[in-house]
């Protein structure tokens, strides 16, 4: 029942017109690939959904609520994890503080219980703990529990971020660009665990510029090009869709 | 290597050269006229002194000292072995058995230091929650101080409420203190936060200044009770004041204790992470679940309760309270604190006030200087150990440890 919904989503800057009714859908156990040549607006897709950045107009729904007006943190309860482009991890935490950190929203023992150890907090940090390690033994992690996160080399970052999402438990999961700057191996291997993510029952929404990756593993796409949405379907559509190959690579009728 | 060590000098000439003119106005400057004598004679000394211990570090370099770093490194690895091995809970022993019977072996000049001391260790720890856990820069933090010392002194002239009970109603109304002064912040980043805080750090003195009907002004407020308690006498109990500096002493490092495991505890739950994430990445932290605006006005109430539990200590002891105890120096030196120590790091923060509180009672005959070194040692400091004396600790100790 996770269904995310985008209905005429337009986002302005000023002057500049972001995104100009986007609507697609998002459904349950899906593999959604978002792609367009850069600067298309796919982060902005991202920012929007995440609560980053108000629609000008049109919405975002998840489970049919509306998440307009939501603050990020109210929007990853309900059940909407993300990662970075760039990475933006913890720096100076370990991975496994990184991670428990996503169970936070999951959590709920105040001051009083951390200052006095209750029971309850006790048990809560074990629980806490014990999530976070399974998320960290599900992206392979497991032996660099307690490296700090900038030691780590850049791969295992890259699959750190995606470990923090989904050990805040989510329904849905955006990837954004999660290959980028991976060697061909380290992307194989990211397909397969994209593969994994999704037998979780966990939908996925992905921006990605690597069309091996795109094309192996999404079973729908959707394309952008200057904030607009241009196409929309089954990778093999897509692929042969004149417009979309117009826009990457340019109309040789100029 | 000559390339290297002609270098090293000429580093050293320019360095010299430097300090002479740094040091030239304060001594050669005069109302008679120029003097140059002076002047000449202390650098001339300085000059000797470092360039003897540059040639010894040449030497070392050099390996003209081999023969002595051979045993002194066996020693070291000795010593670090025997230390290694001593456990945490027995080192943390040793400390509170020395703690306790500090006030025993030592003078009333001795126990009126340490008194400070704690005090400071407090502030530190408070301000650490802020500055160091959640990375938000409070340049206005001796305000919550203020605070809580005025809280206990109207209290307990007023209406006799006793320190114990005060204690808590301090920390509210500190607390209290914390929210207004961290709400309209909530949205700043960096430098304008700094700012923001230093401003409200001066209001609330200016406030306590002028408010003459309720705080007496720049006159103070005179008669504040000391703490009470019952102790066993004579086979019944009675009520005495602890108005003596031991007595104190335990008063404070009971506090102290209290404050110490209570930022210990919150360092490693739940709070102290999000407090962390806050401070590494404020975007990332709010779309990985945590509600930033709320931990980071937690953040300050939390930092303005240790505060205010100092303040309410401060006021017992001196049994008097007046603004200017609350001037943006402290803030500056308890922020200092904080970073000379290590930020974030508990220890670090202890080591930072023993150095700041207590190094310059030991020096006192240098008093004239205090400033000027106290400069010096902060820049020696931060291009030597940015991460402060004693860094917070990181590498898996952290979640790993166990209860």
């Amino acid at each position: 029942m996770a269904t995310l919904e985008l209905s005429d989503i337009s986002v302005r800057f000023g002057g500049l017109q972001a995104l100009t009714d986007v609507s697609f859908r998002v459904r349950e156990g899906d593999i959604v690939g978002l792609i367009g040549p850069n600067g298309a607006g796919k982060t902005t897709v991202f920012n929007v959904i995440t609560g980053v950045y108000q629609t000008s107009a049109g919405q975002v729904s998840y489970d049919g609520h509306p998440l307009k007006g939501m603050r990020p943190h109210k929007i990853l309860a309900m059940g909407v994890a993300r990662t970075f482009q760039n990475i933006r991890l913890f720096q100076n935490m370990t991975a496994l503080e990184n991670v428990m950190v996503a169970q936070h929203s999951r959590s709920r023992e105040g001051v009083l219980g951390a200052i006095l150890r209750t029971p309850s907090q006790k048990r809560e940090e074990a629980r806490i703990r014990e999530k976070s390690m399974q998320a960290l033994a599900f992206m392979g992690l497991e032996s660099y529990a307690h490296e700090v996160a900038s030691n780590m080399a850049y791969g295992l970052q890259r699959r750190l971020e995606i470990a923090r999402a989904l050990a805040s438990e989510p329904k849905t999961i955006l990837l954004d660009e999660p290959a980028a700057g991976l060697n061909p191996a380290e992307s194989r291997d990211l397909m397969h665990t994209i593969g994994r993510i999704a037998d979780l029952g966990i939908n996925i929404l992905m921006v990605e510029h690597d069309m091996k990756v795109v094309m192996g593993i999404c079973r729908h796409i959707v394309v952008l090009d200057h904030g607009v949405m241009i196409a929309e379907g089954k990778p093999e559509e897509i692929q042969r869709d004149p417009r979309v190959i117009e826009a990457y690579l340019g109309n040789e009728h100029h | 290597m000559t390339i290297r060590a002609s270098k090293l000098w000429l580093g050293y000439g320019l360095a010299m050269v430097w300090f002479y003119f740094l040091l030239w106005p304060l001594m050669g400057i005069k109302p008679e006229g120029l003097e140059f004598q002076t002047s000449l004679a202390v650098w001339g000394k300085v000059a000797a002194a470092s360039a003897v211990l540059l040639a010894l570090y040449q030497l070392k370099q050099g390996g003209a000292f081999r023969f002595l770093e051979k045993p002194a490194q066996a020693g070291a690895e000795a010593l670090a072995a025997v230390t290694g091995r001593v456990p945490t809970w027995l080192a943390l022993c040793v400390v509170a058995g020395a703690a306790v019977a500090f006030p025993f072996l030592t003078e009333r000049y001795a126990h009126d230091v340490a008194i400070s001391v704690l005090v400071y260790i407090i502030l530190g720890l408070g301000l650490n929650v802020v500055v160091g856990l959640a990375g938000l820069l409070d340049l206005g933090y001796i305000a919550f101080f203020g605070v809580g010392a005025y809280t206990y002194a109207l209290m307990s002239v007023h209406f006799g409420l006793s320190f114990w009970l005060c204690l808590p109603i301090s920390g509210c109304f500190a607390a209290i203190a914390g929210c207004i002064i961290g709400y309209p912040t909530l949205r700043m980043r960096g430098d304008y936060l700094a700012i923001v805080t230093l401003g409200f750090g001066e209001i609330v003195r200016i406030v306590i200044n002028n408010w003459m009907s309720l705080t007496n002004g720049p006159n103070g407020i005179l008669g504040i009770k000391a703490p009470g308690a019952y102790w066993f006498n004579k086979g019944s109990f009675e009520h005495i004041w602890l108005n003596n500096l031991e007595q104190l002493y335990f008063v404070i490092l009971g506090l102290a204790v209290f404050t110490i495991v209570a930022v210990y505890r919150l360092n490693y739950s739940r709070i102290g992470r999000a407090f962390e994430a806050v401070r590494e990445d404020q975007t990332a932290a709010e779309l990985m679940g945590v509600n930033t605006l709320r931990l980071k006005l937690l953040a300050y109430a939390l930092g303005a309760v240790f505060g205010g539990l100092a303040g309410t200590f401060f006021a017992a002891r001196m049994k008097f309270v007046s603004p200017e105890s609350f001037t943006f120096i402290e803030s500056a030196m308890v922020l200092a604190m904080v970073v000379l120590g290590g930020m974030g790091s508990i220890p670090g923060v202890i080591l930072g006030s023993l150095a700041l509180i207590a190094l310059p009672e030991v020096f006192r005959g240098f008093e004239l200087y205090r400033m000027f070194v106290f400069g010096g040692v902060m820049a020696v400091m931060m291009l030597f150990r940015p991460r402060g004396l004693w860094p917070a600790k990181r590498m898996g100790v952290r979640s790993e440890e166990k209860d």
